[in-house]
């Protein structure tokens, strides 16, 4: 008789599992939402007038916009301000975003230890064919641990290569770390990674094996 | 023998009793009718922006939202039908409340559905920052074939 009371449970244990208990609903992560601040290991960063205009648009058919001024003054002013990607929460606990990454491709001579950089007739530095094989656009995914997602606030840690969130739109990059193309041709983008010389190589280089942890704090506008 | 026979009747009714119980526990997601209301020919009724009203979109008058997941826009329904003149066609899909044409994607549109009139809105960044806010309204109307 004693084993009776055991088989009153039995279906609660049966059951129970198939009833999920996710820490925050992807729900909540809908709306407009601007950014407040970003620290790096632990310290605040300074930001520049334009990355402070960050605004994230989360849409609940799995679309991203946002918004950032960081390029507007290039093509005469035109320069684009409005980006996108795709986002997905999985298991109630991370928020995936894709953005647009550059990944660190430089040619080094093997003999003279130097910078591959294509010139012009003219011996200059073709600035635009340059970067363009120097970095190499994706489009990818960065997984954000999500520590904070209230009606107001949300705040999402992203631990990564400092490279890999300095040269991404993740979620503007600071100005300096880019340059305008000029002349990029209908449909191509304005802006690129800056120039990687025989000065700055191994600086981004060793960005690019700098592990770091990047939160990301925003502020609810409207739902 | 009896106290088994016993014991599997009672897990059979513990099984019958908890189920609805426990089950419950579990949301389902409310059916939408949204998907299947939208499908079929509307005309542009009317083209806001920010409240404003602006000149319609000559570009898609005429939406025709098939269930195979096609639409069709056209200029107008009498161009349409005299000359089989087709601006786009384009996919659709219904995500999380929001229209999805693969031609204007990122941007989706929210839309909303009362007896004939259907109401298209989407939101964009300006140039500064701020939100637009426009609004298409159509009118549903006799179903044509555009080949």
């Amino acid at each position: 008789m004693k084993y009776f009371s055991l088989l009153f449970f039995l279906p609660a244990f049966i059951f129970l599992p198939a009833c999920d208990d996710d820490l925050y609903e992807p729900a909540s992560a809908t709306g407009l939402w601007e950014q407040v601040a970003i620290s790096e290991d632990g310290s605040e960063m300074n930001l520049t007038p334009e990355q402070k205009t960050v605004k994230l648009m989360i849409e609940p058919n799995g679309i991203l916009r946002y918004y950032h001024s960081v390029f507007q003054a290039y093509a005469n002013g035109n320069g684009p301000t409005s980006f996108y990607g795709t986002w997905s929460m999985l298991d109630g606990t991370w928020l995936n975003i894709s953005t647009d990454k550059w990944q660190f491709n430089p040619s080094v001579s093997a003999e003279t230890g130097k910078v591959a950089v294509t010139r012009k007739p003219d011996n200059s530095i073709d600035t635009l064919a340059s970067v363009q094989k120097q970095w190499a656009k994706n489009h990818i995914q960065a997984r954000f641990t999500i520590l904070k997602l209230t009606d107001q606030e949300m705040e999402i840690r992203l631990k990564t290569f400092e490279g890999e969130k300095r040269y991404a739109l993740l979620f503007a990059p600071h100005p300096a770390d880019f340059l305008e193309i000029k002349n990029a041709g209908a449909g191509k983008d304005v802006y690129f990674p800056k120039l990687v010389s025989d000065d700055n190589y191994l600086t981004i280089r060793k960005e690019f094996q700098t592990l770091k942890t990047y939160v990301f704090r925003f502020r609810k506008v409207t739902n | 023998m009896n106290i088994v026979s016993t014991a599997c009747r009672i897990f059979l009714l513990c099984i019958v009793i908890a189920s609805p119980l426990l089950l419950t526990g579990c949301d389902d997601e409310p059916v939408d009718a949204t998907a299947s209301r939208i499908t079929g020919t509307w005309y542009q009724q009317s083209y806001t922006i920010d409240g404003q009203a602006v000149a319609k979109d000559s570009t898609r008058m005429l939406i025709q939202i098939n269930s195979d997941q096609i639409c069709i826009l056209c200029d107008s329904t009498r161009t349409a039908v005299s000359t089989n003149k087709i601006i786009r066609r384009s996919g659709w899909s219904y995500t999380g409340g929001r229209f999805n044409l693969a031609i204007d994607l990122p941007v989706s549109w929210e839309p909303t559905l009362t007896d004939q009139l259907l109401t298209l809105s989407k939101t964009e960044f300006s140039t500064t920052g701020s939100l637009v806010k426009s609004t298409l309204v159509y009118r549903k109307v006799a179903s044509i074939e555009i080949n």
